[in-house]
């Protein structure tokens, strides 16, 4: 009787690989890096449609900044496409029958799971900022300082976006579901948390979307910091409302995106542990 | 411990439904042993417990002397299972499917690559070996589920339903790959609905219905005990008897 020790590491780099190669086959990638290539030059091309060049811009930030303005869509549509059904699939598709009566590792697989999507959505993000540079480049001989700084924290934010996908995916049966509960938290209950929080003058540094803003304003230099605007009020002439423009502050952003991906993974871990294939 | 699968009062409830109702069962090493019952009756749930595709609310198993509850992925070392309808990634294909389930299962890059090769002429599947399993009809998905079974030649084969989605040449095909094992000694611990099969197959025999074992014994004393050869009538007639 055979009595082998199974290797985790082994096997989170065997799933990493297998996983990766998943994505590199399926209709996600491909419609991901159609995505990143269009994106960009369909920011730079719609404008100009208009007669309004953004090549006319004042320095190579500005031009960066109008493009990188567009991708947090982009993070979010790509981890939907990557990390939404990460968790479900192998129940929904019924794979899961002849892949968990292998010796397989839950952590490693959750693990592996992660990274492969880790590593397709920052292919992903990677040939957005370089076909920016390239636009950079061609109209203004030179790259904005800190765009790489911008993909660095581009990436971490995605992976504290995959991070939740996979928590919330962890314990919904259905990828419909998960999509549509991803897309909700995303796209309706955290702007709308930190709309109010702003309106109520109170910084919602604790919130990933307001985190994830850094990518943006990492761009400029200096670094910006928080402002009152004062803009003129509608209903009473003469008089002012101020406005705090709040700016994410660098390091309390990096810390709290860090703590949403080990949080995500945690819940993940926790309920994936517990999911059984009926 | 000289059997290669003790369950020991088993149960799993869901709700108020008790699926597996305190089953306790043994399966003697090297034996080919069918898992009868009618649909509903927990074969399936059972097997699934065994290969923890699900947790049961109480009882133990082993697989020889490992707890398959307690120690899972030991213990799913020495099986090799299919179980349900089998479903693979449809963009990999049989050969990189076994890769795969092989390195999981910490087989050598070389052993993965020769029983591969084996396993799959085995089943049948030598010419698509290299083509997409998402173009492959039910038989041929079912034929690689017993392949990659079979991949690291365990001493037990769980089995549910092994020859379903098979055509008629295929399961005679797939019946001699199993006698051919049981021959060598692997214990083949399978579910089936067809009568048939198990004639063919079987030395050892249980019935469960309800989630409850009706009775387990060998072929030859069962056949004794009924005064027929007819296992289709002793199935029946134990039903029969566990309904009342």
């Amino acid at each position: 009787m055979k009595r082998t020790k199974i290797n985790r590491i082994q096997q989170f780099r065997d799933i990493i690989q297998f996983e990766f190669l998943k994505f590199i086959r399926g209709r996600k990638m491909k419609a991901a890096v159609i995505l990143a290539f269009l994106t960009p030059l369909l920011i730079y091309t719609l404008p100009t449609l208009a007669s309004e060049s953004l090549a006319a811009q004042a320095s190579v930030t500005d031009f960066a900044i109008t493009f990188v303005q567009f991708l947090s869509l982009l993070i979010l549509i790509s981890v939907t496409l990557f990390g939404g059904d990460a968790l479900i699939s192998d129940f929904q598709d019924k794979t899961g029958y002849t892949l968990f009566t292998n010796p397989i590792s839950r952590t490693s697989l959750l693990f592996g799971k992660f990274a492969a999507a880790s590593l397709a959505v920052t292919i992903v993000l990677g040939i957005f900022y370089i076909v920016l540079s390239a636009l950079s480049y061609y109209f203004y001989s030179s790259l904005p300082s800190n765009l790489i700084s911008s993909f660095f924290f581009a990436v971490l934010s995605t992976m504290a976006f995959l991070s939740i996908s996979f928590a919330i995916g962890s314990f919904l049966k259905g990828s419909s579901i998960s999509y549509i509960a991803f897309f909700f938290l995303f796209f309706l209950v955290f702007p709308i948390v930190d709309y109010f929080l702003i309106v109520d003058k109170i910084k919602p540094w604790f919130s990933p979307t307001f985190a994830n803003q850094i990518i943006l304003y990492i761009l400029e230099t200096p670094y910006p910091e928080d402002e009152i605007i004062r803009i003129p009020a509608l209903f009473a002439p003469g008089q002012t409302l101020s406005i705090t423009a709040y700016v994410p502050e660098i390091n309390l952003s990096l810390g709290i995106l860090f703590v949403y991906i080990m949080l995500g993974l945690i819940v993940s871990l926790f309920f994936f542990q517990r999911k059984e294939m009926n | 411990m000289s059997n290669a699968i003790t369950i020991e009062g088993l149960t799993k409830t869901y709700g108020k439904l008790t699926a597996v109702d305190n089953l306790s069962l043994e399966v003697p090493r090297g034996a080919a042993f069918a898992f009868l019952g009618p649909n509903g009756a927990g074969k399936s749930t059972t097997l699934k417990i065994l290969t923890s595709l699900i947790k049961p609310t109480s009882g133990e198993a082993f697989f020889f002397n490992i707890n398959a509850l307690e120690e899972p992925q030991d213990a799913l070392l020495q099986v090799g299972a299919v179980v349900e309808t089998a479903e693979f990634y449809p963009s990999l294909t049989p050969n990189e499917t076994l890769e795969y389930f092989g390195r999981l299962r910490g087989m050598k890059r070389d052993n993965i690559s020769k029983n591969s090769r084996k396993f799959i002429k085995l089943v049948g599947l030598e010419d698509w070996s290299d083509k997409k399993i998402g173009t492959f009809s039910r038989g041929m998905k079912q034929r690689l589920a017993i392949a990659q079974a079979l991949l690291h030649e365990p001493p037990i084969l769980l089995l549910d339903e092994p020859t379903f989605g098979l055509d008629p040449r295929g399961m005679a095909e797939i019946r001699t790959v199993f006698q051919n094992l049981s021959k060598d000694g692997k214990t083949i611990f399978f579910s089936s609905h067809l009568i048939s099969e198990i004639k063919e197959l079987c030395d050892n025999l249980a019935i469960i219905d309800k989630g409850r074992l009706v009775f387990s014994d060998t072929v030859k004393n069962l056949t004794k005990k009924f005064g027929t050869k007819d296992l289709e009538e002793i199935y029946l007639q134990t039903i029969k008897d566990s309904v009342r």
